[in-house]
């Protein structure tokens, strides 16, 4: 099964591999707080902190969090989402194991070409090129399409600390 | 030091660890008012509250008037001391803070621990899989000379391009931000930065401290701040729900002060520490580019302001990070002198002030916690300010760049500070928020002032002297003198500044009263005078006779001198010299003018000169003299552009010495100056010994405070010169640079000389009277508790029954304190007397029908019952003034009899001479004198005990 994440890196690792080290370090997270992450909170001052505000990867959430997007919208019901989310906000409270890893299910074409036009809006919000970010989706689309159809899985996931 | 560190040291490590004293010290104050209130209130022991007791004995009126409370305090000054000396020292506020700084040791301990767990960030080699990342930031860790190599981790949760470092001494961990990885790859420039940046701050040690404070502040909230201001606002609730009016009356104005005091610190600490804080970042910064990283990394955009600019500048003293702007401001101009800044001078002073409140409560013997306070604080105070001032001083010299200002402004910013901490902490023991005569607290900004601006001079004068030991030499020696500035401003507020604020300077007439009673009928003619003089002698007379202050006032004119006399050449001072000549001179002209005034106003008679009109005249003269100096010191400092105040206070020895010269002459030639004699008229040698005596009388009440007033009028003049200036338009001061120590040519020996021999002719003979003033003891002019003092009419104002509780408690108070023991006492010894009367008794009686006595033993006896009756009259007057006639009619008699009884048992020597008979029945009417006062006394006492019955004990 393929799951998001790795995905994210395979595609991470063949169009910005700079930022692959943000890439395993998010793989130490599960992914309720990835997007949580990803989607970005105001930036926190702590004593002795230094550095610039502005979020220096694109590519990583661009791709995360229009796949989340799109599997939220084929999974779940908004009712389920809010249950999961409080389960999770529990789980991490009792420090017990994290979810499973969210896998990529089986995409209609409609869902496939909503992906796409995802990954192009958001690389247009986050001021990647035209072409560098058709080229995205269309990796995306494509690793989706074989990815499924082999039944491909990546081995080798880095384990959440829950 | 040398000159690369001084250019880098930012002198914060000082105001850091005032910071952390200052919270452990107000944390035992707070703690131990949170345990004398949980005592008080939840356990309902005491209506007096602990530590209070002798104030209650002595009659102290918690709804009285300010003023009142001031009297009965300072009627009865001697018993309480002694009443306090014998009181047990609490510890509970000590060893409660104690275990608060163990919790907040355990906490420093812990936090970074407790970061790890909630951040759950990942070490920086699970996302370094080529291991370059590792390598790189070892090459950082070399670059930047830290010696223990941090642990590095990933945040991966923060996307931003930052890092932050934290951890506790020795252990550090540098916490990278995800986006900080990615920028790597795309800005390796900018990611050095960062990472440079937080090394610096390991290698600069601010980890530890802001750590530290940070654990200190945070179990000061959580463990005496916030329970105090609970514990706080449960007895206020209860107060205004009227459950215990009379508690409210008593404990509510000092609760109400509790809390706002509470909250000053919390204030003062936020800002201090965000002071602190930005000024490490900037440190941080200029060491980071040092060790290589490029200083465009800086080139990044500020947010955007939502505020308002006034709202934006106070917003920014709030935060811990200085702004992009800032940041590149610093690395541009490394070499920069920055000022002292006003809000780190205004801290200061909030926080000096906030610690010699503080640090009062500390476990002392209760008479010596405002002196162990005061030299706490001033000890803690002066390292901070010393180098908060001086810094900018001795870069401005090394850089030969900008100037260091006058220090005028840091001082009166000090003085603010000083001012609000006074204001907010002498709320605890005061009706009124601000005293009745607000104006006197003007003079917390000459203390403040005075000693800031004395340092910023005199170090400037210092860094221009010719060779590395003598600089520092000279650097420590005006820090000493800033200290001891510094703390003769604080004591005088404390003796002195404070009452006459409260306008208790001269209580109820009591100076006047003094003299009055010293010459009844003699000063109706000099009203006017001794009005002037019983304002002036508060003022004048708080440092009366202390040697420490002698010496600080000695130094204070010395130091600079000699500083002038080693510069270069070309620092002239034949000008100032020349001003305290003309000085001098005015002052003999004043003496003069005032003797030639004063002489139509002489009594017809020898020995009523001697009284009234001579202490008149002697304070006249003490006024002239002070006058010329500060007029002196006002008008150098004026008309001086630069090293205002030392040259000032250079002119002021000189006055000093004529004008002391002056008064010497005035009256050792009494009698010989026709209208300007003071006592006689007839010319003689022989007024010599008038004349010492005579003048001094004047050094000793302005041997200090010529000084310490002159640096004051200095302040006023070069102030009122700068406003002049700025209407003029004119620049107040050549704008250029401070002049560095330029190459010193071999100074001439003739100059040597001059400069030697100036500083000899003024030191010596000033040395010698400082030296002399401290070792003569003044004979006071009578005793001042001596002189009848309103009544306070503060409890009129109950109603009667809180009036009777009050009483009863201040009675119950008197008896426990010291009243019950001393009558056992007095019965002592009294049926020792009696045990001898009655043996006596038993004597088999002489042909005459009359017995002889031992006489030794009757005169030992009723010495004994004349003791413990004297002791017993030191002690507090009885609270009450129906029972206390009727207590101190009975001492009296008793004393009186038990005096008769020794004088007629052994005769004094220059005594009237009785024969054997008188002495016999002068001893038999003592006798009878002292049984009738032990029994008026016995029934005042059951009087006084029954008054008192109605006290609930402690514990019900």
């Amino acid at each position: 099964m393929l799951l998001v994440r790795d995905l994210v890196r395979e595609v991470v690792a063949e169009h910005a591999p700079h930022e692959l080290p943000l890439v395993d370090g998010l793989r130490t997270l599960d992914d309720a707080e990835v997007v949580r992450v990803l989607r970005g909170r105001g930036p926190r001052r702590e004593p002795l902190g230094f550095g610039f505000a502005e979020v220096a990867a694109l590519v990583t959430p661009v791709v995360w969090l229009a796949l989340d997007q799109v599997l939220k919208q084929t999974a779940e019901t908004i009712a389920e989402s809010a249950l999961r989310r409080c389960r999770s906000g529990i789980r991490k409270l009792l420090r017990r194991q994290a979810e499973p890893p969210v896998s990529v299910v089986e995409l209609t074409p409609e869902q496939l070409a909503l992906v796409r036009t995802l990954v192009l809006e958001r690389a247009a919000e986050r001021g990647i090129a035209p072409q560098e970010a058709e080229a995205l989706a269309n990796d995306v689309v494509a690793r989706i399409a074989t990815g499924n159809a082999t039944g491909h899985e990546l081995s080798g996931t880095p384990e959440s600390d829950a | 030091m040398t000159a690369a560190g001084l250019r880098s040291a930012t002198g914060t490590g000082p105001r850091f660890v005032l910071l952390i004293v200052l919270v452990t010290v107000s944390s035992t104050q707070a703690l131990g008012a949170a345990a004398v209130l949980v005592e008080t209130w939840v356990f309902r022991r005491h209506t007096v509250p602990p530590g209070w007791d002798c104030l209650y004995a002595a009659g102290f009126d918690p709804v009285g008037s300010d003023l009142e409370k001031v009297q009965v305090i300072a009627h009865q000054a001697a018993a309480l001391d002694k009443c306090a000396a014998t009181r047990p020292v609490s510890y509970q506020g000590a060893i409660a803070a104690l275990v608060l700084l163990a919790v907040a040791a355990l906490v420093y301990w812990w936090l970074p621990a407790l970061r790890d767990r909630r951040r759950r960030p990942v070490p920086v080699e699970a996302v370094d899989p080529d291991g370059t990342l590792t390598a790189e930031l070892a090459d950082l860790c070399a670059r930047s000379g830290i010696r223990s190599r941090p642990r590095f981790h990933v945040d991966a949760a923060r996307l931003t391009s930052g890092a932050a470092v934290h951890g506790r001494t020795g252990r550090y961990t540098v916490l990278l931000h995800g986006g900080l990885l990615v920028r790597r790859g795309t800005d390796p420039e900018r990611f050095r930065a960062v990472v440079l940046h937080e090394l610096a701050h390991i290698h600069h040690r601010d980890v530890d401290y802001a750590y530290a404070t940070t654990a200190l502040w945070r179990v000061y909230v959580l463990l005496a701040l916030l329970p105090s201001l609970a514990l706080d606002g449960l007895l206020l609730a209860d107060a205004l729900s009227g459950a215990d009016s009379l508690r409210w009356r008593v404990f509510s104005r000092g609760t109400v002060a509790d809390v706002v005091v509470g909250l000053l610190l919390a204030g003062l600490v936020h800002l201090a520490r965000a002071d602190l804080l930005r000024r490490r970042e900037l440190q941080a910064d200029l060491r980071a580019v040092a060790c290589g990283a490029h200083p465009d990394t800086w080139d990044a955009a500020e947010p955007p302001r939502t505020v308002r600019p006034p709202l934006h500048r106070f917003l920014a003293a709030l935060r811990t990070h200085p702004g992009w702007a800032e940041r590149r401001r610093t690395l541009a101009d490394a070499d920069r002198v920055p000022g002292v800044g006003s809000l780190e001078m205004f801290l200061a002073g909030v926080a000096t002030w906030l610690l010699y409140d503080s640090a009062a409560s500390l476990p002392l013997p209760l008479s010596k916690t405002w002196e162990y306070s005061l030299w706490t604080t001033v000890v803690l105070v002066t390292p901070v300010l010393c180098l908060s001032l001086g810094l900018p001083i001795v870069r401005a010299a090394l850089t030969a760049r900008g100037r260091a200002g006058s220090g005028a402004r840091a001082g009166l910013w000090l003085g603010c500070g000083l001012l609000l901490g006074a204001v907010t902490t002498e709320g605890r023991s005061r009706l009124a928020w601000v005293p009745p005569q607000p104006e006197y607290l003007v003079a917390l900004l000459f203390i403040g002032a005075v000693p800031v601006v004395w340092f910023s001079q005199c170090l400037r004068l210092a860094v221009g002297l010719p060779g590395r030991r003598r600089r520092w030499t000279a650097a420590a020696l005006c820090a000493l003198v800033t200290g001891l500035l510094l703390a003769a401003g604080l004591q005088w507020w404390q003796l002195g500044g404070s009452r006459i604020a409260l306008g208790a300077g001269d209580p109820g007439g009591a100076i006047s009263a003094l003299y009055d009673r010293r010459g009844p009928g003699l000063w109706q003619d000099y009203r006017f005078d001794l009005s002037a003089l019983s304002f002036g002698m508060p003022l004048l007379t708080p440092l009366f006779g202390d040697a420490l202050f002698g010496v600080a006032a000695l130094l204070a004119w010395l130091v600079p001198l000699v500083l002038v006399l080693l510069q270069r050449p070309g620092f002239r001072l034949r000008r100032t010299l020349g001003a305290g000549l003309a000085g001098g001179l005015l002052s003999w002209a004043g003496l003069a003018l005032m003797a030639y005034v004063l002489y139509p106003q002489r009594p017809a008679g020898l020995q009523e000169r001697t009284a009234a009109y001579l202490a008149v005249h002697l304070w006249w003269s003490v006024v002239t003299v002070l006058a010329a100096c500060l007029l002196t010191a006002g008008l150098v400092a004026a008309f001086s552009r630069r090293h205002w105040l030392p040259r000032a206070l250079v002119a002021v020895p000189v006055v000093q010495l004529l004008g002391y010269a002056g008064a010497f002459a005035l009256y050792s030639a009494d009698g010989c100056l026709g209208p300007f004699n003071t006592v006689v008229d007839r010319c003689r040698r022989s007024h010599l010994q008038a004349g010492f005596d005579n003048s001094r009388a004047v050094v000793m009440v302005t041997l200090v405070d010529a000084v310490l007033g002159a640096a004051c009028a200095a302040v006023v003049g070069a102030g009122t010169a700068r406003a002049v200036r700025r209407l003029r338009r004119r620049p107040a001061e050549p704008v250029g640079t401070d002049a560095p120590p330029g190459p010193v040519g071999p100074v001439r020996r003739r100059r040597r000389l001059a400069a030697a021999g100036t500083v000899l002719v003024l030191a010596s003979p000033l040395a010698a009277l400082t030296a002399g003033t401290a070792w003569y003891t003044p004979t006071l002019p009578g005793d001042l508790t001596a002189v009848p003092w309103p009544t306070a009419r503060g409890q009129d104002q109950l109603p009667p029954d809180q009036a009777a509780e009050l009483r009863r408690t201040q009675l119950y108070a008197w008896m426990t304190g010291g009243g019950t023991s001393a009558v056992r006492e007095i019965d002592t010894a009294t049926m020792a007397l009696a045990a001898e009367i009655t043996k006596a008794g038993t004597e088999t009686p002489k042909a005459n029908g009359k017995v002889s006595v031992d006489e030794q033993a009757f005169h030992r006896l009723c010495g004994a019952v004349g003791d413990r009756v004297v002791e017993a009259q030191r002690y507090f007057s009885v609270p009450d003034p129906e029972l206390r006639t009727a207590w101190s009619d009975a001492l009296a008699r008793m004393r009186k009899g038990a005096q008769e009884c020794q004088d007629a048992m052994v005769p004094p020597a220059d005594g009237p001479q009785h024969t054997d008979e008188e002495r016999a029945r002068l001893f038999t009417a003592s006798l009878h004198e002292v049984t009738d006062g032990y029994g008026n006394l016995a029934s005042g006492f059951k009087a006084i005990a029954a008054a008192a019955a109605a006290t609930p004990a402690p514990g019900e």
